[in-house]
């Protein structure tokens, strides 16, 4: 009796957990291939026999869409590369050329990351007045990368200290420069760490809501997360907002990301994982 | 002058003169030999200093520009009457914080910023070490579950607080409709306290997995022999787990908990997207009353002086949980 009990109580969990974190993200997707009339009807449709790509087709032909998924992938690559880089040479040298104050610096860098991102947007915005960066995709990924790096290098400096040093002396001993060093022992053996730290920041600056909603003012770097809130602010009475165009930017949204998780899910759990527990 | 203190202190800067001197006169400390070294031509193992700068430098600079600059201009700002329609804002002392904090929606979402960053933080470790528990067992389908609960973490918060807002609608939205068919009616968005639920529960839902997934690697440490051998004692499930499993992964969940309220106190998603603080002010937080000020009321003193009342949220919440972060210094 008692190990058939222990045996179901996982699928129990299984399904409660399943409806819970699954059931809204279906919901969300259901709705962008609902025809227009469909969408939230009342009681609420929950599945269709008859997906309709309608909605799609109108974000993306239609008004500034294909702007703002261009944007949106810009910002999230270029900020995602730029501080996985960025991050890689200061964590190189807090790892491995242990200098005076290092500690110090990388405790400052971390510091940083307390700061509220609302008590640092006054003051950018006025500088970013001047420097003529407001709404440029530049200026927002100057922004992001600075924003991914702390947590970047902290995580990077774990992944460059599982490499043994041996190497490194190695490659020096047998008459190798620094450059070629980092370029034909560090980097390759980095090379699944910086999918890891890749793929995460792409993720957490493709979802980046607050710095486009507050520097982008144009189609020329506004990103689909603001595009869904200017959409749902667009018609203030409930039955004006454009629903289906909502859904098909929420998917447009999701399915790159499902598509990550569904293909890199260990490397991304890795490393969420691995500044709490190294 | 027998005293050895200041014999090893004399011997100190006698040595580092001659460094000085030394570094001066050293024909490779040159703007050529810097350069040859970046690009690798010369490598000296032992003078490490400048490519280490060098390295950090950008990292460093791209922080100092984007988040120590603007943080102490805001500081300075909350003391001034800045705003968009003062042409030379001048210093006005504590004014900003003495119109912010006697507002009493200030006080009320400083209230709901901190019961919002508490609440969901305990929700989400009791929650995460569930959904961990769950994760760490062996069973079909495991892996499907994971790709499934790291989605919620995974998709754009804005996104699934949208997503929630017509989750919890009334008529067209799925759980007022669940509910009904069990009788229970609750107005989940026009209720203020409902509301405040809700938002919690938006969070809480986004957050968990992350937890979950920490906490999981936590419970992967944990040594098999130790569940045989409370297994040989006779010890069950129950006990097992809350008698050895847990304590074991507590400082992990602690120490999460730590980060998590401070993450949360800067909630701005969610709020904006779900509620936009409503209904009337019941959900509303800190961050986005800064917010509100800065880009629609255009009064920057005050909204400066919001963001450090946050600031000084975050400080107080980092400074109670210092003994926890003695482990990260360790790391450096």
């Amino acid at each position: 009796m008692r190990s058939r009990f222990t045996k179901i109580v996982p699928y129990i969990g299984l399904v409660a957990f399943l409806i819970i974190f699954g059931i809204p993200v279906y919901w969300i997707l259901l709705s962008s291939v609902l025809p227009p009339n469909q969408n939230l009807s009342s009681p609420p449709t929950l599945f269709t026999l008859h997906p309709t790509l309608q909605s799609f087709e109108r974000a993306l032909q239609q008004g500034p869409g294909i702007e703002y998924l261009r944007n949106s992938l810009i910002f999230a690559l270029s900020s995602s590369l730029a501080s996985v880089f960025l991050a890689f040479f200061a964590a190189y040298a807090f790892a491995r050329l242990k200098f005076r104050g290092s500690g110090a610096l990388m405790l400052l860098l971390l510091l940083t990351m307390a700061l509220p991102q609302i008590a640092t947007t006054i003051p950018l915005f006025q500088l970013y007045a001047k420097l003529g960066l407001v709404d440029t995709v530049g200026g927002l990924v100057l922004l992001e990368a600075s924003v991914l790096v702390p947590m970047t290098a902290w995580l990077m400096v774990s992944f460059i200290k599982q490499i043994p040093a041996d190497l490194e002396n190695a490659a020096y001993i047998d008459g190798a420069n620094f450059v070629q060093t980092i370029q034909l022992i560090v980097m390759p053996l980095m090379r699944p760490a910086f999918i890891t730290m890749f793929l995460l920041n792409f993720i957490t600056s493709w979802n980046e809501l607050f710095y486009p909603l507050v520097f982008s003012s144009s189609s020329a770097s506004r990103t689909l997360t603001v595009g869904l809130v200017q959409l749902n602010q667009e018609n203030s009475g409930a039955a004006a907002r454009p629903w289906d165009l909502m859904s098909a930017y929420a998917a447009i949204m999701i399915i790159p990301i499902i598509i990550l998780v569904a293909l890199m899910q260990r490397r991304i759990i890795a490393g969420l994982t691995a500044g709490a527990t190294k | 002058m027998s005293d050895p203190n200041s014999v090893a202190a004399a011997r100190m800067r006698v040595s580092a003169s001659a460094a000085v001197t030394e570094a001066f006169h050293e024909p490779r400390f040159s703007l050529r030999w810097t350069i040859a070294r970046i690009l690798g031509t010369v490598w000296t193992p032992k003078k490490l200093g400048i490519l280490a700068i060098i390295l950090v430098a950008p990292a460093l600079l791209i922080r100092m520009i984007t988040s120590i600059y603007p943080f102490l201009a805001t500081a300075w700002t909350s003391f001034t009457d800045s705003s968009a329609y003062v042409q030379n804002p001048v210093f006005i002392g504590l004014k900003n914080y003495e119109q912010v904090l006697g507002n009493p929606a200030t006080q009320k979402a400083l209230i709901f910023t901190i019961t919002f960053a508490i609440a969901s933080t305990i929700l989400e470790i009791v929650g995460g070490f569930a959904l961990a528990l769950l994760l760490n067992a062996k069973f079909r389908l495991r892996s499907l579950l994971r790709a499934v609960v790291l989605l919620p973490w995974a998709i754009p918060a804005i996104v699934s607080a949208l997503g929630f807002r017509f989750i919890f609608s009334q008529g067209s939205g799925i759980l007022p409709t669940m509910l009904e068919y069990m009788n229970i009616h609750i107005d989940w968005l026009t209720s203020p306290l409902w509301a405040q639920v809700a938002v919690i529960m938006a969070n809480v839902w986004r957050s968990v997995p992350f937890i979950a997934f920490v906490v999981l690697a936590g419970l992967q440490g944990v040594p098999d022999e130790l569940y045989e051998a409370a297994k040989v004692d006779g010890a069950g499930w129950w006990r097992v787990h809350s008698q050895i499993v847990l304590p074991l992964v507590m400082p992990l969940m602690i120490t999460m908990g730590v980060f998590m309220i401070i993450f949360q106190i800067g909630t701005f998603d969610t709020i904006y997207g779900m509620t936009g603080g409503g209904p009337g002010s019941a959900t509303q937080v800190l961050p986005y009353l800064a917010y509100q000020d800065a880009f629609i009321g255009l009064n920057y003193g005050r909204s400066s002086a919001l963001s450090m009342i946050l600031f000084l949220l975050v400080l107080a919440v980092g400074v109670c949980a210092l003994g926890r972060f003695r482990k990260f210094e360790v790391e450096l």
